[in-house]
């Protein structure tokens, strides 16, 4: 039990990841895949955050004096989740976009209807 | 094939939890190394915003080259779909109330959040996506052609690129040694409002992008539904 606490975050961040990567295997509709693949970003953020975390530790922000950097999580896995959510959502964004386009052309989202692109 | 899939799945899940197991991730808290240097360097008592302002800028600047590409992509693909017109606003008058009393606060909330990432929990991020979904709310209340109205007369789309070319120019003329934005450059004193060198300007620049992205987004996407 004790190894389940310990590594909580880890576990969660790859079920995520895995969870996401089963999804765009073996699902065929391509908005689920994009799905997955939003899932897989999610578990990569979390995995990122998860690593920088210090047990107790608070905020990195020196919001009242007397505060010790010792205590505080790690801040640079946050600043680069920061910027990794933001593009997150503008390649959802984008691959929606394409999707659009796709079913336009082809009148479905079936992957295995649009030219045989998978098994 | 999907038996095949879950299988292989499986295997490396259950591969990657033993490493996980066996290896130790060290604690390298990178906090205490960046205390100690960034009041003195930078002024900023928001450490992250401290890290992705001045100690990792380029990761800034190609973080908003990647959303603003991003961004003309979804407009390039959408814009060919026709429009399925205005987004309605709702007729119960309780929602009306409660979205135009609201949406104010919200965008206000953004723009606070935007001006005061150096000395707070926040930063351009967070406040450009609170402040568009302030103006999303705004249109459920009033209307996206009514919403939309301020957007056409401030020219926003070109204030975008100026935002952009903001951040170029503060960066360009940061990297001489003693250029314009050279170390040492109005650090002030941490806490207070004007300090953590160009945090503010950039702040607002970045906070701009993601507003105007992630308004266009959100608008795109309404606009041309129906053709879906």
């Amino acid at each position: 039990m004790n190894v389940l606490y310990d590594y909580m975050y880890y576990i969660g961040a790859f079920g995520l990841i895995f969870i996401g990567l089963y999804i765009i295997l073996v699902k065929h509709n391509l908005i689920r895949i994009i799905m997955g693949l939003n899932i897989v970003d999610t578990g990569v953020n979390l995995f990122l955050i998860s690593i920088g975390y210090v047990k107790g530790g608070t905020a990195p922000i020196f919001s009242r004096p007397g505060i010790k950097a010792g205590s505080m999580v790690d801040p640079v896995p946050q600043a680069l989740v920061l910027t990794a959510i933001v593009i997150g959502v503008a390649v959802l964004a984008l691959a929606l976009s394409l999707a659009i386009r796709l079913y336009q052309h082809y009148k479905t989202l079936d992957l295995r209807k649009i030219r045989r692109m998978k098994w | 094939m999907k038996r095949f899939a879950s299988i292989a799945t499986l295997i490396g899940a259950g591969i990657l939890f033993i490493f996980i197991l066996m290896t130790r991730i060290p604690p390298m808290n990178s906090s205490s190394i960046y205390a100690k240097s960034v009041l003195r360097e930078d002024g900023s008592i928001n450490m992250v915003s401290a890290i992705y302002l001045d100690y990792r800028l380029y990761d800034s600047l190609f973080e908003v080259l990647v959303f603003t590409s991003a961004i003309l992509g979804v407009s390039y693909y959408i814009a060919h779909f026709p429009e399925a017109g205005e987004v309605f606003p709702s007729n119960s008058k309780l929602t009306f109330i409660a979205i135009v009393a609201s949406a104010p606060m919200v965008v206000c909330w953004g723009i606070y959040t935007l001006l005061t990432g150096h000395i707070s929990p926040g930063g351009a991020f967070s406040g450009g996506a609170i402040g568009a979904s302030g103006i999303l709310f705004l249109s459920l209340a009033i209307g996206s052609r009514k919403a939309e109205m301020p957007f056409h007369k401030m020219r926003l789309e070109a204030l975008e690129k100026y935002a952009l070319l903001l951040i170029a120019s503060y960066i360009v003329l940061g990297i001489f040694d003693k250029g314009l934005f050279s170390p040492l450059f109005w650090i002030g004193i941490p806490g207070a409002f004007l300090s953590g060198r160009g945090a503010i300007v950039l702040n607002v620049s970045i906070g701009i992008k993601v507003f105007v992205g992630g308004w266009a987004i959100l608008y795109l996407f309404s606009r041309h539904r129906e053709s879906v």
